[in-house]
């Protein structure tokens, strides 16, 4: 499986948006690099376990209530690891430690996007308070 | 009427020879030339006729040729005396510029080894002594000389074609693209696409990936304009030179391949124009310090473009977001590169890392 086919799954969109949002507005770098350690199918799964928590609470503490993934779309993201491990040749630690790559590859994509969106709003609103101060 | 360059398996001074060639039949034509890379051996071709009785002398596009800057570079080893090469070159190619031609039409054609003038080691690394064989602490090696018309060649279009950049405290590095298919109506165009921003690089392979970028950059805007790629480039021979006390010394050098970009271009000139934006700032803001993570994460993604490289990036981009000591160094760069980051940009990065990997 090609990693832009990765890329469109549904459930990468939703869970790399959230982090995204997590790591724009939030900081929240430690779930990037909890993923970012994640060497086999039951780290990956708790740690995409961990940061959905941890968005739940933030979330939570919104206003305007954000967008959470619910639980069946871990399972989601495993079952596509699963599915992309059967392709690769290999043992098992060697097809999961691949699959999990890709995944998470295509998961840090949305998220960048997703991040920098974030940011370039932000630097527009800096930007449109800087030229309302300096007109008053 | 087609010109070969056969190949002798020494990269930069094939491809310097093609490159020389390729500027003096554009100047005794003052037309176009197409440069092709048949693998054995680069063959170029003129669109006009050479005049039965080819002089260049009279012409002025030749003289400006020695007022190029690369020169003192190409002969860099010499110190002082590159002025004396420089005007030896010229003195060999106004001289025997009817036979060195005649030559060059037997696709047969050979060069000599052993005899005639020295490979500089600003032309090509393996001008250097002590590459070659092992030298066991004794410099006992051969200057590589080569057949004098090849040797002008070659230093003509290293001189004319070749990038040299220079910075403070920084080593020499050296640039040259290797022709796949291109066609030129006049050399100072041909130049102006091996023009290279002066930005602060961590090392050659740093340099040689920005430039890389901005060659196929500029290669996508006329393919744009055109509605198709029309001249290939297949890769960017690059080398570094370092002063060791006295004398100059080869660093690192290799050459990277430009097809997965090209092909991308060649498949969709409008839509790869985000991605190489992206990359684009990614070294532009990769050169400010508190950045320099973000410049070798995409020199690694342009030299290799797999999955891994392609992972670093990302991570590596995500983690620049935050750092507010770049952003207050280089405000503009920041937010160019914050809004170089696309949804398109990121798909069409993917699509070059399956081209490459298939």
């Amino acid at each position: 499986m090609r990693l832009s086919e990765v890329y469109q799954n549904q459930a990468v969109k939703e869970f790399g948006e959230a982090l995204g949002k997590a790591i724009g507005k939030e900081q929240d770098y430690a779930s990037l690099t909890d993923l970012e350690f994640a060497q086999t199918k039951t780290d990956f799964a708790d740690a995409l376990h961990r940061f959905l928590r941890r968005f739940h609470t933030m979330a939570s503490k919104k206003e305007n209530m954000w967008f959470c993934p619910s639980d069946s779309r871990v399972e989601e993201l495993i079952q596509l690891v699963d599915e992309i491990a059967k392709t690769i040749s290999g043992d098992d630690n060697v097809r999961y430690r691949e699959a999990i790559r890709l995944v998470r590859a295509a998961l840090l994509s949305r998220a960048l996007a997703q991040a920098t969106y974030l940011k370039v709003q932000e630097i527009k609103q800096q930007q449109r308070a800087a030229t309302q101060q300096s007109q008053s | 009427m087609p010109y070969y360059i056969t190949k002798t398996g020494l990269d930069v001074f094939d491809t310097a020879r093609a490159w020389g060639l390729a500027v003096l039949l554009n100047v005794l034509t003052e037309d176009e030339v197409a440069i092709r890379n048949a693998g054995w051996a680069f063959i170029l071709d003129s669109a006009a006729p050479l005049p039965s009785n080819p002089a260049i002398l009279n012409s002025a596009a030749w003289r400006t040729l020695t007022f190029e800057q690369g020169w003192q570079q190409v002969f860099i080893t010499l110190k002082g005396a590159w002025s004396s090469k420089r005007d030896r070159v010229k003195e060999i190619l106004e001289n025997q510029l009817t036979s060195l031609l005649t030559n060059l039409q037997n696709p047969a054609n050979t060069v000599k080894f052993g005899v005639g003038e020295s490979i500089p080691g600003g032309l090509d690394p393996v001008g250097f002594k002590g590459l070659r064989h092992a030298t066991r602490a004794q410099y006992r090696e051969e200057q590589l000389n080569v057949s004098k018309e090849h040797w002008a060649l070659a230093c003509l279009g290293m001189a004319t074609c070749g990038t040299y950049n220079k910075k403070a405290g920084q080593s020499n590095l050296v640039l040259l693209p290797v022709p796949q298919e291109t066609r030129f109506s006049y050399f100072r165009d041909v130049q102006e696409l091996f023009r290279l921003p002066g930005l602060e690089y961590y090392g050659v392979q740093n340099a040689a990936a920005h430039y890389a970028v901005q060659l196929v950059e500029r290669l996508r805007r006329r393919a744009a304009a055109q509605g198709s790629l029309q001249d290939r480039y297949s890769a960017v021979l690059y080398f570094g030179l370092f002063g060791a006390g006295q004398q100059m010394k080869p660093a690192q050098g290799n050459q990277l391949r430009l097809e997965p970009l090209m092909d991308a271009v060649a498949k969709d000139p409008h839509g790869t124009q985000n991605l190489l934006e992206w990359l684009d700032y990614c070294f532009r803001l990769g050169s400010t310090e508190g950045a320099e993570d973000l410049a070798l994460a995409a020199t690694e993604l342009v030299m290799r473009w797999d999955l891994g490289s392609y992972e670093r990036l990302v991570r590596v981009a995500v983690r620049i977001l935050e750092r507010e000591q770049v952003r207050k160094k280089k405000q503009r760069d920041f937010v160019a590169f914050v809004r170089s980051i696309t949804d398109n940009a990121i798909q069409k990065s993917m699509e070059v890392i399956s081209y490459a990997v298939v």
